[in-house]
């Protein structure tokens, strides 16, 4: 064996093969993992569906009575109110099973500790997968925002309508986005805490849809309603279905950056523990 | 190199790992032996950052591997065959991992060609057998051109073939100056493997030695010999150093002798011999002798639930 005389002539392996781990090739490995999977798309195509399929309609049963559904001042907002109705109906679920995903699909198969073994500096593997888990949220949330806005106004028009797109269109546009992608980190950090698709996405739909409702029965109590306007769909309510002059008063939040600044604390309650327990469990 | 120093992980109460120190060298395989369960899994998972030690490190070329500037190059590891998402393909399995780096397609494609994927890597690794699972893990351990490489139990469901072509890879990596740490509770297999053995149970050190070693401090050579003249054999070949068992009226075991030495023997005094085989469960005894008190689970326990792996 000539092994013997091997460790005075070793090779130095480091950094032989690409440039060494960077943030930007983290994300970008994000990105190719995410894109590799069919449940991305599925996520994508559901959320544009869903948009296009409760957002028109609705509007088109609507659009006789605008002033009734979205008010004297919303009236002239009507496309995006209702686009943006259509998109977080069943958006928001979407949103928070696609963000969960980008993490749980990593624990329920294995495949975190090749990406760990990859990248140990794990502050970095978390921040890519928020910054992907973002930016993917927004990019489908304006494509399915977009064809359900052009799919209002093109029923407006033929009904002779004006196209509905008023002074708030595009804060209301950015509201729904921003409202999505506030969901999906909401879903990725469930996902970090809880490791498991099933169980991220039983404990957003709990947050996001049940919470609401459950708390919507004792509004009477002052606390109750409190806690009910400052959860995620209430706060982005007044981002997303109300024009930002409409609210205000009476409301814990005030409006529309009110909503967006509840919503910020969300995300942020949603990661905090989130890249706490990343940081600090074992993989 | 690998330096693992006093390193110990506590489960609850139970210590998985307590005070482990060894080293793993560059240019050699380096072995590393226990039952299941006594804690070679969570100690390659320390190693690599997944787990964090309870107390005492472990070094990858002198610092905690999750400083390292260049994870892929300073170490590639298959700790699992589970550590690739079944919907996704090979080829993107590998892009993912190799985009952390900036790890360029002729790479990704040359690992694939290593490790013979060419004809699945397209395809989803839901539809992989486990031994393409294992090569696909090896593939993405040698992604970055590791000069430290871990493999976890990588012969665990192959095919003959397969398990040759690891000890095959385990020994060229070795060759070109890595430092090599392959984890098994076959200690035959570690016998065909590596150069030298670290040997765990209970998440204590039992051995550090060469193969050899522990081959001496088992008792070293042995050989079975059939003879019709079994009795003036052993009479004729016992010394002090030379122990003869009878097995049987034709057959002895023949401890101290290898089998060249006892057939050149029976050549010179023209014996009769039917048989003469050399006797390598000697090494595993040795194992098991070294375990014996360290094995966690008995096969005498009627449960399979424990086992770690």
């Amino acid at each position: 064996m000539t092994a013997a005389a091997m460790p005075a002539t070793v090779r130095r392996y480091q950094t032989a093969r690409g440039r060494g781990l960077t943030f930007a090739g983290l994300v970008k490995s994000e990105w190719v993992k995410l894109r590799s999977l069919r449940s991305t798309w599925w996520c994508a195509i559901l959320l544009i569906v869903f948009s296009v399929g409760f957002g028109v309609p609705i509007a088109g049963a609507m659009m006789d009575r605008r002033e009734g559904v979205a008010g004297p001042q919303g009236a002239d907002d009507f496309t995006v109110l209702l686009a943006n109705n259509g998109l977080t109906i069943l958006g928001q679920i979407v949103a928070v099973v696609l963000g969960a995903l980008i993490v749980t699909t990593e624990y329920g198969s294995g495949s975190i500790r090749s990406t760990l073994v990859a990248a140990p500096r794990r502050t970095w593997v978390f921040a890519a997968k928020v910054i992907i888990a973002a930016v993917f949220a927004g990019v489908v949330a304006a494509v399915a925002l977009g064809a359900t806005v052009g799919g209002i106004v093109a029923l407006l028009q033929g009904a002779g309508q004006d196209n509905g797109l008023g002074a708030h269109a595009s804060a209301l546009a950015g509201g729904g986005i921003y409202y999505l992608v506030v969901t999906a980190l909401i879903g990725v950090g469930l996902g970090f805490v809880l490791r498991s698709s099933a169980g991220a996405i039983a404990a957003g739909i709990a947050l996001m849809f049940v919470a609401p409702m459950i708390l919507a029965l004792g509004a009477g109590n002052e606390v109750v309603r409190f806690i009910l306007e400052i959860t995620p769909m209430q706060a982005g309510a007044l981002m997303t279905t109300s024009v930002p002059s409409q609210h205000g008063a009476g409301l814990a939040l005030g409006g529309y950056w009110g909503g967006a600044a509840c919503l910020a604390a969300w995300a942020v309650v949603a990661l905090v523990p989130a890249y706490i327990a990343f940081k600090r469990r074992d993989a | 190199m690998i330096q693992v120093e006093q390193l110990t992980k506590r489960f609850g109460q139970k210590l998985a790992v307590d005070h482990l120190s060894f080293t793993v060298e560059p240019g050699w395989v380096t072995g590393f032996l226990g039952p299941n369960g006594a804690g070679k899994s969570t100690t390659m998972r320390m190693i690599v950052g997944l787990d964090r030690p309870t107390a005492g490190q472990a070094l990858v070329d002198g610092r905690p591997f999750t400083q390292a500037g260049a994870p892929l190059s300073e170490v590639g590891a298959l700790l699992d065959a589970k550590s690739a998402n079944p919907s996704r393909s090979g080829r993107a399995h590998l892009a993912g991992l190799a985009a952390t780096h900036g790890i360029g397609r002729r790479r990704v494609d040359q690992v694939i060609a290593m490790t013979g994927l060419e004809a699945v890597i397209d395809k989803r690794v839901k539809t992989y057998s486990l031994g393409m699972g294992q090569r696909l893990g090896i593939a993405a351990a040698l992604l970055g051109d590791p000069a430290n490489v871990i493999l976890d139990e990588p012969v665990n469901g192959l095919d003959p073939e397969g398990v040759a072509w690891v000890r095959q890879l385990a020994k060229a990596l070795a060759a070109e100056g890595r430092a090599v740490l392959i984890s098994s509770h076959l200690m035959a297999e570690m016998a065909m493997t590596a150069d030298r053995l670290i040997v765990i149970g209970r998440g204590r050190l039992i051995a550090a030695c060469s193969v050899s070693d522990l081959l001496a401090a088992s008792g070293g050579l042995a050989t079975r010999l059939r003879s019709p003249q079994a009795g003036q054999i052993a009479a004729a070949l016992a010394s002090p150093d030379v122990v003869v068992t009878a097995e049987g009226p034709e057959s002895l075991l023949i401890r101290g002798l290898s089998v060249e030495a006892v057939g050149q023997a029976a050549a010179q005094r023209g014996w009769i011999v039917y048989g003469l085989t050399p006797v390598t469960v000697s090494l595993e005894e040795a194992y098991l002798k070294l375990t014996d008190t360290a094995v966690e689970y008995r096969s005498a326990v009627p449960t399979h639930q424990g086992a770690a792996k």
